[in-house]
């Protein structure tokens, strides 16, 4: 009995020993972001942000490794959320600070998810084509998080390539890996066309254009996306062009939607019954759709996003 | 001097913003009681959410008759549905994430 208590004793303590020691580790984290790293991330975001505009303005020296890091990872992050961050104002600071350098030497040195994190604040960096020459190696890691993020390296190297690399990539695309791509070739400002996607022999490339269709709200193309719904020999895809007819809110009343609907498993349907319903879609809209029983399960779905309008007093 | 209000949950946006708007001359302020928000020159709400969710109103936010703060928002809805949706709810101004930051401070100091 005294041994059994022992072990339990000894469980507990090791368990508390554990959690504190967890706690211990946040708060020292916590404290050294705030008295350190946030400080500097704030610096480095003066200089960006409050230099624009000025592409020759000069820049201030920082020697220390650890703030060109952290000036690169600054430089990474504004680009993915704003446009301050002009090509040539990029290209200077880069060169400026040798931060291509610096990332390449990071990626070589990580592994698994952060490789992948750096190789993804490197594809926001403009990186010439040398440099993503440098990281082309990583395409074949068996990490796929590494492998997209080198794609995406790939494209934002050159642009102008973007649809033949992302046509060449061995992987299929998913929808949030789609949608990146997407950001980053509009980021290019590269004049994209949906029609020759949407009707390429490559899945990625249909892939994509079907991002490009729900990212710019392309309503003309209602009846390619029909097509694709009800014929495409990728189910996935085809799947993926009900989803887009939804997200633009199209007619869904129609025979070859009826008819892609038809060879959707029960699982599939409910699904996209659930999306439907998100995108606000009535009941009386899709009444052509409906199986026995999906109609109360529609109802019940639409009853639950409906929410009080307030009204003014 | 202006008084911006940035309403937003995602902190590094903020300060991104806000450091772009002070280069502007304006005073930056984060607080999201209603009864600051109505003495600002402007609100900047980052995100779609708040409106589409109706925790947030453009009637509520303004006095009966005044057309102050003006309101502007940055989201990533890029689709022209909710753009007009914002638009015709009395969102002055609706800006796509990757914002101009330059261009934000130009239409913050024009109005």
């Amino acid at each position: 009995m005294t041994e059994i208590y022992t072990i339990y004793s000894a469980a507990a303590a090791m368990v508390m020993i554990l959690l504190w020691g967890d706690l211990l580790r946040r708060r020292t984290a916590e404290y050294v972001d705030r008295r350190h790293a946030a400080p500097l991330r704030d610096r480095c975001l003066r200089m960006i942000v409050q230099s624009d505009g000025s592409a020759d303005g000069a820049l201030p020296p920082i020697r220390r490794r650890s703030e060109r890091m952290r000036l690169a990872e600054v430089l990474a992050e504004l680009a993915a959320t704003t446009d301050v961050a002009a090509r040539s104002r990029t290209d200077s600071i880069v060169a400026a600070y040798g931060l291509d350098r610096l990332v390449l030497r990071r990626i070589r040195l990580a592994s698994g998810y952060r490789r992948a994190l750096w190789l993804l604040r490197l594809a926001r960096l403009n990186p010439r084509p040398e440099t993503a020459q440098a990281v082309r190696r990583y395409s074949s890691s068996r990490n796929r998080n590494v492998r997209f993020c080198t794609l995406l390296c790939a494209i934002a190297a050159e642009p102008l390539r973007s649809l033949h690399t992302v046509a060449c990539w061995g992987d299929t695309l998913s929808r949030f890996e789609t949608a990146q791509i997407v950001t980053l070739i509009f980021r290019g400002r590269m004049p994209v066309a949906c029609t020759p996607l949407l009707t390429s022999p490559h899945d990625n490339l249909r892939m994509l254009g079907l991002g490009v269709v729900r990212r710019i709200g392309a309503d003309e193309t209602f009846p390619i996306l029909l097509n694709i719904a009800s014929s495409d020999p990728d189910r996935r895809i085809a799947r993926e062009a009900m989803y887009t007819l939804c997200a633009l809110h199209l007619p869904l009343d129609c025979r070859d939607v009826v008819r892609a609907m038809a060879m959707m498993p029960a699982a599939e349907r409910k699904s996209l019954y659930r999306f439907m319903a998100f995108e606000g879609y009535s009941v009386r809209a899709l009444s052509e759709l409906f199986r026995e029983q999906e109609r109360q399960y529609f109802e019940s779905l639409v009853e639950s996003y409906k929410c009080r309008i307030p009204c003014p007093r | 001097m202006k008084r911006i209000a940035l309403i937003s949950s995602d902190s590094a946006l903020r300060r991104t913003v806000a450091l772009a708007l002070e280069c502007a001359g304006a005073e930056i302020t984060t607080d999201t009681r209603m009864e600051e928000l109505r003495t600002c020159d402007i609100v900047v709400v980052i995100g779609a959410a708040a409106f589409a969710s109706g925790r947030l109103s453009v009637e509520s936010l303004r006095r009966c008759g005044e057309h102050r703060p003006e309101i502007f928002v940055i989201s990533w809805q890029h689709t022209e549905q909710t753009v007009l949706s914002m638009l015709e709810c009395g969102v002055d101004q609706y800006m796509t994430f990757p914002v101009c930051l330059g261009r934000l401070r130009i239409k913050a100091a024009d109005k």
